[in-house]
This record gives C-alpha cells, structure tokens and sequence, in this order.
C-alpha cells in the first residue's frame, strides 16, 4: 500500500513503525491552482497545504491496516459519527465476523480521495459510487459514508476535493442555467425572457439519459403538459445537447472521435461568435464541481466506457419513457428531432439502460466533450 | 475452414426507424421497428419484395416478433406494452391478419410497461410464452384471440426477479428459457411447471437466448460478447463461444444444428461451427447495432440468412457454393 500510494517515498515494510506522513506530500502537486504546474515542486511542512494534510492522514490510515494485516490483528478505521460525534471505529473482521462491506465501502472511499488528492484531480460523491455501484449499492450510501468521513477529519466533502474547476470553461462567454433538480417555472420563465430578449443567442439543454432528463428537456421547450395556463414558460427552440446514445456506447461503437472529442482552436471562434446558454437541471450542478481541466484529453480514442456505469432502467422509468413515446408523434409523422427522441427512448427501452451526465465525465473530460457538443451544435445551425 | 457468404440482396430503408426485431417462415419474412407497421417480405422471391403492411400494429412502435415454427402464428410486442396476435390468412393469400390482442390485464395499469417484454411462440404457434420486467416468464394458451394465462414462472421472489430480456420455447415443447438482465438464464420444464436449470456462465445482462432444433442444446448471450453453450440433459455448460467484441443482441440456430448465427451490437454478424466450436464467417455490412439476424428457411440448396438493425436495412446472405 505505502508503495502503490507513495512513489515519491521509500517505502518501508509494512511493519516498521513509520512516523506520520502529513508533513510530507508522497506527490508534490500544487493542490489549490490549475494554472499552476505543480509536478515538480516540494513543499515545506510549513506551506503545507489543507490536501496534504489529508493525504497524511490517509496514508496513516491505510499503513495502519496494513500493519494490522502483517500483525494478524483486526484492520481499524477511526471513522467518527456525525450525530454523536463519538468516535466509532470501523473494524474488520469484527467480533461478529461482519461488517467486510462497510470497511471495504470506507476503504475504498479512502483510496478515491487520497489518489484524487494526490493527483489534483476532483472527484464527486457520485464519481466514488460509480467506482464500485456493487459495493455501495447506492448513492445514499456513499452519501453518508463520505459525510462521515468528512466529519472525521473535520473537512467537508468539498475541502476534501477541493476544485477550482469552471473558471476554465473554453465554451466561450455563455450562461449555464442549472434549475432545481426539475424545470421549475421560475427557471423556466427566467429562459423564456431571455430567449424573447435575446432570441439569436442559441439555447442547449444537457440532460440525463433516461426518461426522466428527456421529460425535464421537453418541459423546458414545450411547457409543462399538463399546465396550459403557465404561459411566457417555454424555449421552442431549445436544442437538445445530450446525452445521447451516440455519446456512450462507445464500448461497442468507436466515436468519430477526431472531430468530436478533441478541443481545436477552431472552436474559439464559433464561441466567440455565439453565446451559448446551457440549460441543465440540478444533475450538472454536481458535474460541475468535478470537472477536471487537467485531465488529458482524449482526442481520437474510443471513450471507454465500461459496464458499470449502466444503470437499469426501473418500472417507473420505463413508464415515462412510455409515456414520452406515446406524447410524440407517430415516427411516420415525426420531424427530425422527434424521430431522434423515439428513437432514443425507444434504444433506452431495448438496452433497459440509462446513464447520467456523470457518464460522460467518467468516461473522459467533459469540458472537451462539452465544447465538441456546442461546436458541432453551432456547425449545425449554422448549416 | 471457414465458410464464404455473400450478400446477394439488401432492401434499403425497409423501414423508417430502427427494425428491432425478425421472424421467418418458410414463405415470408416479417418485421418489426419502432415505427407503428410491421412488414411482411416474400421469401419466395430472391429480392425479398414488400408484400404486406400491417399498418397501426403498434402505435409507439414494436420490439419484439415471434412466428410458430410452422409458419402460421404470429406475435408481436409493442412499446406500449400491448401484444398482438396474427395469423397466416386461411385463403391461401400469404396475408396475415389479425386475430387478436393479448390479455395482458391481470397487472394493473401501473405494470402495463412491465408486463410483457420478450415473446416467443410454441411449434404449432398454441402457446406464447413471455417475459416481464419483475423476472417472471409467463406462459399463455392462444386457442381464444385474447388468449389465457396457464402457466407463471417465477425467477427470484415474488415481483423482484430481473427483468426478462429474452425468451425461447424449445421446439418439442418441452422447456422455457429466459435470459435477464442479471445474466441469469433459467430454463423450466414445461411439464412439470418447474424451474429445471438454473445456468451459470454470463453475469452481464442476457438479451438472447435459443434452443437447437433438437432441443438438446441451448445458446445464450449478451453484453458479456461470448455465446454460452449448455446442454439440456444435465444443465451442463459445455462451451463458451467467443469472438465478437461487442454486445450480442440475437443467437439463431440453422436448421440442422450445425450451425449458429450471431448479431452483435457493433454491425458484426458470425457464423459459428458448432462441431468446431469456432467462427466460420464474419461480416459487416453496417457499423450501426444489429438487432436480429435470422436464418431463413432452406428452400434452395444454399443456406441463406438476413441481418437488420439500426441500419433499417434488410440484408441478404447466402453461403458461396464452390467456384
């Protein structure tokens, strides 16, 4: 463990008594500046940032089981509980021979934040449950684990993975809107003013893959179905940015990725033609606290996306999607965008799966993503 | 040694959205998309020429279609969850015509998205056996047009089994086989109305599952990209098939046994050896999914088969005999 989470530090045998890691970063990063290139600089104790304060603590944590292990003594996290705020030790194996979920769960979570942290890289508490969905078996769970551990080391989640994502935005001067997690209507009248106002200034909606995201992108351009008296409520010309299939099933269809997935200069003059207003429900608000501008961009290779970030469809999704097919017209009669919505309900229904926005980061970076979306939109349009 | 096919015919356009699914009698060939008609193609004629719209079959679209073995029996499901029965015109025509809907009514209006899915018929086209979003496999008698529920296999505890992607019947009648999205494949005997294998071997969702003609072996893959063999005798898993990279969407067995089809989701269709346990042929004609590849009934001295999917194109196979 000391070696795989340490490069920078010999490592001594699992037993040997070590002194505290805190004050020494195992890797150097500039944990609070993007701009910064901060691989190759050491830091004294006394700069010590919030980040490697942690790191020492994890690392002290992590030796500690492995000492545990060597020593044939049960493994320990000190892990304190919010309401409490007594300390409650999570062991294993416990007395009772259980709990081996729970610590894997901690342990895990452990080893996301402390390579996050090593490397500057932002995760999210959904980034933590889409490692392993199978063993936190739900967001809830890792939810309030990481609260837990938060609290433990007295750091919210946020300080923990501290960011300084999306200043970087290279989508040029636009607006992200992000509602409340549904279209509410003042949200929602806001968009309208602003499209009557500025009726150029072209509107994208970025939204789940599943019934419920294609429900909400609706809502915003066509008005709440079943409420005809909210009026100066719609964006008709909302277009639908993603997610789509097409964005995901790269594991068995490679993306035509040189165009779509790399960020060109070019693109800086489409953005600083046009504005761009993204509207996206309260799933992009926890994207946006992860982007991760450092991240290496992926340009022409396949996004790999991998199984586990599947999730089934549930009985109510697949309601909606029904649903949503049945308020579309028939595809004999449909235009361009309808035909692409059924079949797109129509492919989540087939699969009986849907993705969240978190998807796509999970599979590269997003702000690149993001700006190929927007250009090939702007392309679009402009055709 | 490998086999050589050719394409000897391809319908473009055969229909305007994603054709989800195939079903091939001796004389035609029908079809299934997400747009509401279902077609009917003449298999006597070697360009597979429309002779049939069933127009308004399934107004938000149809996933899955199933004929009796002996040509006669058709089922398809919709997307609205409704399941309709058709049946080969007595007059000799070649039309289909409609014969009635399914009762699927005994869930509640709440369920009606789940309760049917994946539809498979018996030889004779008597018994239609389906799976549901909670795992279970349904198995209905089709002697009235709305036909009657008689047989309910449950896979896991009442109402939370997985969802029931595939679906086959073997042609003797003897047992059920499902596929679910847990990549559980169960297969019940029919006369005993009980569960009779419980197969391991994929642990990614299931979406196609296929008895050989004896009924002695049975095919099932998925996302997992390998066709598990299993033999019907013991429940034995006796062979993986592995080769396509991507996820497998419909297994078909030809005639004689000898050999398997396969359509994955990344436009590749596979001929398997069964003897030989090994791919004979590979082609793609498409890089959109396929989601069904169908042998089609010998009538000449070639083997023949059709692929369709997100192309919305019908392509035509036969093997390249010698010269």
């Amino acid at each position: 463990m000391n070696s795989s989470s340490s490069p920078g530090n010999p490592s001594p045998s699992p037993s040997q008594p070590r002194t505290r890691l805190g004050a020494q970063p195992s890797s150097p990063t500039n944990y609070s500046s993007s701009e910064e290139d901060g691989g190759c600089q050491s830091q004294t104790p006394e700069e010590q940032s919030p980040a490697a304060l942690l790191i020492g603590q994890i690392e002290d944590i992590l030796e500690d089981a492995a000492d545990a292990l060597t020593e044939n003594r049960p493994m320990t996290i000190p892990l304190r509980n919010r309401r409490s705020g007594n300390e409650v030790p999570v062991l294993f194996p416990t007395p009772a021979g259980t709990g081996a979920r729970r610590f894997t769960a901690v342990l895990h979570i452990l080893y996301i934040c402390h390579e996050a942290l090593v490397t500057g890289n932002i995760v999210t508490k959904r980034n933590i449950y889409y490692h392993n969905p199978g063993l936190f078996g739900s967001q809830a769970y890792v939810d309030y684990l990481v609260d837990d551990i938060a609290f433990t080391f007295g750091a919210t989640f946020r300080s923990l993975a501290a960011a300084s994502y999306f200043n970087s935005s290279s989508a040029g001067p636009g607006l992200l809107v992000t509602a409340k997690g549904y279209p509410d209507l003042a949200t929602r009248q806001f968009l309208s003013l602003l499209h009557s106002a500025y009726a150029y200034i072209p509107m994208y909606a970025l939204v789940d893959f599943d019934p419920d995201g294609i429900g909400i992108m609706r809502t915003f351009k066509l008005g709440s179905r079943n409420l005809d008296h909210e009026v100066n409520a719609t964006v008709p010309s909302l277009s639908w940015l993603g997610v789509k299939s097409e964005d995901i099933f790269s594991v068995a269809r490679p993306l035509d990725s040189p165009s779509k997935s790399s960020s060109q200069p070019s693109t800086c003059t489409i953005q600083s033609q046009s504005s761009a207003g993204a509207v996206a429900p309260a799933q992009i608000t926890t994207s946006h606290d992860s982007l991760s501008p450092e991240n290496p961009a992926t340009p022409s290779t396949t996004l790999a996306i991998t199984d586990y970030k599947m999730v089934v469809l549930t009985l109510n999704d697949r309601n909606k999607a029904i649903n949503l097919l049945a308020a579309l017209k028939t595809p004999e009669d449909q235009d361009a965008e309808d035909m692409n919505l059924t079949s797109e309900l129509q492919l989540m229904l087939m699969l009986n799966t849907k993705f969240e926005i978190q998807a796509i980061e999970d599979m590269g970076n997003m702000t690149n993503w993001l700006d190929a979306r927007l250009k090939s939109s702007f392309d679009g349009d402009l055709e | 040694m490998s086999k050589q096919y050719l394409t000897t015919h391809t319908v473009d356009n055969a229909h305007v959205t994603d054709i989800f699914s195939l079903a091939a009698t001796p004389t035609a060939l029908l079809s299934a998309s997400g747009s509401s008609t279902l077609h009917v193609h003449s298999a006597k004629d070697q360009t597979f020429p429309l002779i049939q719209s069933l127009n308004n079959a399934h107004k938000l679209g149809c996933h899955h279609i199933a004929v009796s073995r002996n040509g006669r029996i058709a089922a398809s499901a919709g997307f609205g969850g409704e399941v309709k029965i058709w049946k080969l015109s007595a007059s000799g025509s070649g039309d289909w015509e409609l014969h009635g809907e399914l009762d699927t009514s005994s869930g509640s209006a709440s369920k009606r998205a789940g309760e049917v899915w994946a539809v498979a018929l018996s030889e004779d086209g008597a018994f239609l056996a389906a799976t549901s979003y909670d795992g279970r496999i349904n198995v209905w008698g089709l002697e009235t047009p709305e036909g009657k529920k008689i047989q309910e296999y449950e896979t896991g505890s009442a109402g939370s089994g997985s969802f029931g992607l595939c679906v086959d019947l073997s042609p003797d009648g003897k047992w059920t086989a499902s596929g679910h999205q847990s990549g559980a494949v169960y297969v019940f005997n029919n006369a005993t109305g009980k569960l009779q294998y419980s197969l391991p071997g994929l642990v990614k969702p299931v979406r196609t599952v296929a008895f050989s003609p004896a009924g002695t072996r049975l095919a099932a893959a998925g996302d997992a990209s390998l066709i598990a063999l299993y033999d019907m005798k013991f429940g034995e898993h006796v062979g993986n098939l592995t080769g396509h990279a991507a996820w497998i969407t419909s297994v078909d067995w030809s005639d004689t046994g000898e050999y398997l089809l396969s359509g994955a989701f990344d436009g590749k269709v596979k001929v398997w050896s069964i003897d030989r346990a090994a791919c004979v042929a590979t082609h793609s004609e498409t890089d959109k999914a396929l989601w069904s590849v169908k042998w089609l009934p010998k009538t000449g001295k070639n083997e023949m088969f059709v692929t369709a999917g997100a192309n919305r194109s019908l392509t035509f196979y036969r093997e390249a005999t010698g010269i």
